[in-house]
């Protein structure tokens, strides 16, 4: 297999966190194939200062595209650095994380070098017919073994499936990408980012999540209780598609096929029934407790405690416990 | 404004997915639907229509002589055409971009509304790869959409990781439809009736001429380890101590 | 003797003028009511009528016994009188027509003397009196508190004074044609008003009569002018509309067949022309009373609907817009109705196979909805009735049940939902309520397999086919998927074993009825899901059907032998009194708590039943059944009917919690309801405004299982204590009541269950 660019997970001014377990597959797809990678980070003027920060994991190179037209990488620019970089490192396949951003760029620097692209990948391993992934489809029903048609290919990664990097002895060299050399496409304008006013970790990387469905009611009350609790852990609050549309709970915190995938060390889910769509999004989590005041719920086929009750007595009951 | 809206034929998403002795997909009770997401785009299109762009829509199923249901079911909740590239081989993003692009030239398109994944394979590639392959603008994840007056721009709310994002793309661009954008219609039986007499183009994949892309080689597929259901707990009490202990905390 | 003289000084030129008069308003009147015919010959035929009995009977009770319009009290008086005062003199001036013209060929006073006459004298004095009582009640009740829903505009304070000078100036000469004759003097008395007047006017001179008469007769003349020509023609028309009124059942909506769809290309209410003769002369029916407005529960939370209205601006549209393209069209529906007459019976199965075939080939599918012009395709869809308006309709029938002309909205409503889901203009929750009806035959979308869940720990088989058991339980979609209604589903199904009723469930062979279906407008849908429930009824022989949904019961009851399907369907309280009074099910006084009872729309109102579960409630509880205000046929809609159920709603919309205070006022311990849907839509709003202290919302089966419970503990517990306690002294009280029901296993003794 190819030599490999990562594409650090970036929002433009600084890398984010998901960057670690990416690190960690492209660590881990060195190991087994022998080929090289170098880290990608890709962002504003200042997204520089991070490049010390990258080299310890045993990459050849950590590459830094820094530009203003870059402070926030809309997809065509980002895939036409990726696509430079590639061709000025030699990398012939691309990784990245599977987040908002990795899946919105990195098909489309698969599809400028014509390379197949695997999404969601969950393991790698080396065999005797060569490299193979794993990857879920029909929202976690199904997990398919794959390989590429070739040596190279893009693949998108997630978060919640590899470990942290190890840190090697060899530094990386720092280079830096001259993005003035190439052109970047102008056909989007960035207007403006709401965010979730979310002083709490980051859902997709926190090591405790609290979620609630609809039965939370109203948004007040999902945050008094699910934050309440999710604050007394340390942790990130999720929330079901249900709580979603209903407009008790803010789109980001999505947890499912469509939303966003998690793995966390504890994941207490608190009035969610367990649809198939949601417990895509979090089976993969080490210990799951569950709070319904519904005995059949199938959240419960899945969860290492349960506890049938009504989560408006036991979470604030939780919540002096813990205190 | 010409409009097409790319649509997949997919197992209702409330199926049970289970594999056959020869580990295969059993598809024998599959109920087929247009992919949901695929369906949303649609719908953003005939919205589109509804808030007063004279629209033409054009609905394009990549796939066998069975997806003329789904394009029938496309006609009846508002394309004006169909047109269904006849392709028997599975669908693999790089493929069938390659072929949307084709149609694209063919059809000099203003707009490519599609859904931001399918709900078989997950995949999430098929409209960026469209859109590297033709050169043009993006906004996948839209959870609202508007076209400026003068159909040049689109403005794009994009559900992202870290909230709401909004872009402005020029025309052509693609399109990617989130969830959140709407909820489609429904099409009872006399509208797919009344939308008979709608043009369905059947078209094979070989007039198109577009290449073949490198592709992915499923070696087999199985059913994730099942989770074990744990124990009922009565006691907050114990449920408290159980809960500090997963959280790594004394 | 007494008399009078008709014309009484009247001369031969003035006779003339009068008759010429006469004639010019008995004309304008008579145009007025003629220009509506051809309006209402716009639509498709009238129903055929075959109990024309039913019709005379409800028209004896709506029109002369004022059933309805005396539910309100005032108004109820101030209507009793204006129809009977106006009713009496109608009769009186055709007397005076009668006698006047009778002498002609009977000589001069040959009817109208003696007794007879003063006995009309009378009669039509006090009558021409509530007249003007009632006159002056209107125009107070219109200028004093007059409810926002009934409207005003100047027409009607200028009928009302016509119809008040009318009556004013009739006393006026009624005294005055006693001052005037001599010979009527003597019987002043029995014309009490007139009477009076004629003491104020003595001596009173011919000249001075005459021109009172003069005054008098153009406001007579003038009120019937002016009769059909406002909210008065339904003076008229409401008789008419009552009379003709379809026989279909308040619960039932009129199927339509395939093959007319592909035929004319039309389904539901698109345009005037696709309602009925009668709905159309129903909207003429309408008096603009606004009773249907008030009692709407979406437009008492805030909602766009207003059911009058819809039928004033449906009666608008009618006479705006001849549709004579559509009804050029609808004839020839009529023409083919002979060739397709399987319209009654299952011709929609038949009808979706030759679907493929016959709609390629039907040029004239697409031929006929393209050849109506545009803005009339679309004039009841957009510009007349909102989307908004049209989906916020609970179908409680509330409006339809309180209309005193007897209009029915909620059919309307759901015609023209008909026509726009057909158009592809449904969208959002209640659109993918219909996908997954489509695809798994229940609105949850959950699997068949699970459909048996609610049974779980108890003994129930499925029924097998030529099944000869005594009754078939109808689970119902709510009752086999939701945690809640599978409580009610599971008390109901232990009362049976306790009785030892023999009874078998579909299982997972049952499919909805297709009722959120029809209401929501999908009728294919529904007659596609309704066909197979037949199909699998009536391959084992099913003849009782018990339900505990009120939605599916309504529908199996009088929605299914539309297709086909012929059973005895009773709600489960009814079976459940049925059970209890013969001894069956023996009923302790069990359940300490006190209880109120929310009356299902589609139990109460729609199907008439109210007494049985009061029975049954009364005879499980230790104390009188706390009653809530509205309740009965007026019980007020919890928000989930008519395809609610599945719609998003936001929090202050809610018709449930409106219906949640008061239940929550009545100061119940304990909530009892009768329908899976009620019981979550006042569950959830009952929750929200009760919070800590809300009290638990029960199915009525729950209770009684609740008091069967308890009633046995309380004999054991007085078994095995030496002092003997009765019943009464301490009910099973101090036993928590509602946790009995929630076990996986039966909480009744072993014994008990070997009926089953």
């Amino acid at each position: 297999m190819s030599d490999l660019l990562v594409l650090a997970e970036t929002d433009g001014a600084q890398t984010l966190p998901g960057t670690q377990p990416l690190l960690g597959f492209a660590q881990r797809y060195a190991a087994e194939t022998g080929a090289d990678f170098d880290v990608l980070l890709l962002g504003g003027t200042e997204i520089g200062v991070e490049a010390e920060a990258y080299r310890q994991f045993g990459a050849r190179r950590v590459v830094v595209a820094a530009s203003p037209d870059l402070q926030h990488p809309t997809a065509d620019r980002a895939a036409a650095v990726c696509e430079a970089v590639m061709r000025q490192t030699g990398c012939q396949s691309l990784a990245g994380l599977s987040s908002s951003f990795g899946r919105d760029v990195l098909p489309r620097v698969a599809a400028r070098r014509d390379l197949p692209m695997l999404s969601d990948v969950m393991r790698l391993e080396k065999t005797g017919d060569g490299l193979i992934f794993q990857r879920p489809m029909y929202a976690g029903s199904l997990i398919a073994t794959v390989r590429i048609e070739g040596e190279d290919g893009v693949f998108s990664v997630r978060g919640t499936a590899f470990g942290p990097p190890e840190s090697v002895e060899k530094t990386s060299e720092v280079e830096a990408f001259d993005v003035a050399t190439i052109t970047l496409p102008g056909g989007v304008t960035w207007i403006s980012l709401e965010a979730g006013a979310n002083k709490r970790p980051d859902l997709t990387m926190a090591s405790v999540v609290v979620s609630g469905g609809r039965p939370l009611r109203d948004a007040e009350t999902f945050e008094r209780l699910l934050g309440g609790l999710a604050d007394r852990l340390g942790g990130a609050v999720g929330a079901t598609r249900a709580a979603v549309d209903s407009g008790i709970a803010p789109n980001e915190l999505q947890v499912g096929q469509t939303g966003k995938t998690v793995a966390p060390q504890l994941y207490i889910a608190a009035g969610v029934s367990g649809s198939i769509q949601h417990l895509a999004g979090m089976k993969d989590s080490k210990v799951i407790v569950a709070i319904n005041n519904d005995p059949d719920a199938p959240i419960f086929e899945v969860a290492d405690y349960g506890m049938v009750a009504d989560l408006n007595d036991v979470i604030p009951q939780l919540m002096d416990r813990l205190n | 404004m010409k409009i097409l809206v790319a649509i997949k034929r997919v197992p209702d998403p409330y199926s049970k997915i289970r594999l056959d002795a020869d580990g295969q997909i059993d598809e024998s009770d599959f109920t087929w639907v247009i992919n949901p997401f695929d369906e949303i785009a649609l719908e953003e299109a005939v919205r589109l229509r509804e808030r007063g762009h004279t629209v033409e829509i054009v609905a394009v199923g990549i796939g066998d002589a069975e997806w003329e249901a789904q394009l029938k079911t496309a006609l009846a909740m508002g394309a004006d055409r169909a047109i269904l590239v006849l392709d028997d081989e599975p669908a693999d993003p790089g493929s069938v971009s390659e072929l949307l692009a084709a149609v694209f030239r063919r059809e000099q398109p203003d707009l490519v509304l599609m859904g931001k994944q399918a709900t078989d394979d997950d995949y999430n590639q098929t409209a960026q790869r469209l859109a590297a392959l033709l050169e043009l603008s993006q906004a996948t994840f839209a959870s609202a959409l508007e076209v400026s007056g003068d159909e040049k721009r689109a403005t794009v709310t994009r559900e992202v990781d870290a909230g709401r994002e909004t872009l402005e793309v020029s025309l052509p661009a693609i399109i990617t439809a989130d969830l959140r954008l709407n909820e489609p219609r429904y099409v009872a039986l006399p509208a797919i009736l009344k939308a008979r007499s709608k043009p369905l183009e059947r078209l094979p994949a070989s007039e198109l001429g577009a290449r073949k892309a490198a592709g992915v080689a499923i070696i087999k597929m199985e059913a994730p380890p099942r989770r074990s259901a744990g124990r009922r707990v009565q006691d907050v009490d114990e449920l408290a101590g159980l809960i500090r202990a997963a959280a790594g905390r004394s | 003797m007494p008399t009078r003289t008709i014309l009484f000084h009247i001369s031969p030129l003035g006779q003339v003028v009068f008759y010429a008069l006469s004639f010019l308003s008995l004309a304008v009147c008579f145009y007025g009511f003629y220009r509506r015919i051809p309006l209402w010959r716009q639509g498709r035929p009238f129903p055929p009528i075959k109990d024309w009995r039913a019709r005379q009977r409800d028209l004896m009770a709506q029109v002369f016994a004022h059933r309805r319009i005396r539910r309100r009290k005032y108004a109820g008086w101030m209507h009793g009188l204006l129809f009977y005062g106006l009713f009496a003199l109608f009769i009186g001036t055709n007397i005076v027509a009668v006698e006047h013209y009778g002498a002609l060929l009977f000589g001069a006073h040959w009817l109208y003397r003696g007794w007879f006459y003063l006995a009309c004298k009378t009669t039509l004095d006090l009558f021409g009196l509530a007249l003007a009582v009632s006159v002056v009640m209107a125009l107070a009740r219109r200028h004093g508190k007059r409810p926002p829903s009934l409207g005003h505009s100047r027409r009607d304070d200028g009928f009302l004074l016509l119809l008040l000078g009318a009556t004013v100036t009739g006393f006026l000469l009624e005294g005055a044609g006693i001052a005037a004759d001599p010979r009527r003097a003597p019987y002043a008395a029995f014309s009490p008003v007139g009477g009076t007047i004629a003491h104020l006017l003595p001596g009173l001179t011919p000249a001075a009569y005459i021109m009172i008469w003069w005054v008098h007769m153009p406001f007579v003349l003038g009120v019937i002018a002016a009769l059909p020509y406002g909210r008065w023609l339904h003076l008229f028309v409401a008789p008419l509309s009552i009379a003709l009124q379809p026989e279909r059942a308040m619960g039932a909506l009129e199927p339509v067949a395939m093959a007319d769809v592909e035929a004319t290309g039309r389904i539901g209410l698109g345009a005037i022309a696709d309602m009925d003769r009668w709905q159309l002369l129903s909207l003429d029916a309408c008096m603009e009373c606004g009773r249907c407005t008030d009692a709407c529960p979406a437009h008492a939370v805030g909602k766009e609907l207003d059911p009058k209205h819809v039928i004033l601006d449906l009666r608008r549209l009618m006479a705006t817009k001849p549709a004579t393209t559509a009804n050029g069209a609808s004839e020839s529906t009529t023409d083919e109705k002979g060739a397709a007459s399987a319209a009654e019976k299952g011709a929609a199965s038949a009808a979706e196979k030759n679907a493929a075939s016959a709609a390629e080939k039907n040029a004239a599918l697409t031929a006929s909805a393209d050849g109506m012009p545009g803005a009339e395709i679309f004039a009841l869809s957009t510009d007349v009735i909102s989307d908004e308006s049209l989906w916020a309709c609970t179908n409680c029938h509330a409006c339809v049940r309180e209309c005193p002309a007897l209009i029915r909205h909620v059919d309307i409503l759901d015609g023209i939902r008909r026509f726009r889901v057909a158009e592809g203009r449904l969208s959002g929750s209640a659109s993918t309520m219909l996908r997954h009806l489509n695809s798994r035959s229940n609105p949850w979308g959950l699997p068949a397999s699970q459909r048996l869940d609610w049974a779980k720990g108890l003994d129930i088989a499925p029924a097998k086919l030529d099944d000869a058991r005594e009754v078939l339980l109808w689970v119902g979609c709510a009752g086999a998927f939701d945690s809640r209604a599978q409580k009610t589903t599971r008390a109901l199904a232990q009362l049976l074993q306790q009785a030892g009723v023999k009874f078998s469930v579909l299982g997972p062979k049952e499919k909805c009825t297709g009722d959120p279906a029809r209401r929501t407008g999908d009728e294919f849908l529904f007659q596609q899901l309704a066909e197979a429930n037949v199909a699998e009824l009536d391959g084992i022989g099913t003849r009782t059907v018990i339900a505990s949904c009120p939605h599916c019961f309504n529908t199996l009851k009088n929605e299914y032998p539309q297709l086909g399907g012929h059973y005895n369907v009773l709600h489960h309280t009814q079976y459940l009194a049925q059970l209890v009074e013969s001894g069956r099910l023996k009923l302790p006084q069990g359940y300490a708590e006190s209880v109120t009872y929310h009356d299902p729309c589609f139990l109460a109102r729609v199907n008439g039943e109210t007494e049985a579960p009061r029975k049954l409630l009364s005879g499980a509880a230790l104390i009188p059944l706390v009653e809530v205000e509205r309740r009965g046929s007026k019980t007020f809609c919890c928000g989930a009917g008519g395809g609610r159920m599945w719609m998003e709603e936001p929090p202050t919309q809610r018709p449930g919690n409106n219906r949640a205070a008061e239940l929550i006022a009545t100061g119940a311990k304990t909530v009892a309801v009768g329908c899976p849907f009620c019981k979550i839509m006042v569950g959830d709003s009952v929750a929200q405004v009760g919070g800590e202290t809300a009290p638990p919302v029960m199915d009525v089966a729950e209770v009684m299982l609740a008091a069967l419970v308890n009633a046995e503990a309380a004999a054991q517990q007085a078994l095995a204590n030496p002092v003997p306690q009765s019943l009464t002294d301490k009910p099973a009280s101090a036993e928590p009541l509602t946790q009995a029901l929630g076990g996986a296993e039966s909480p009744l003794p072993a014994k008990d269950k070997d009926h089953a």
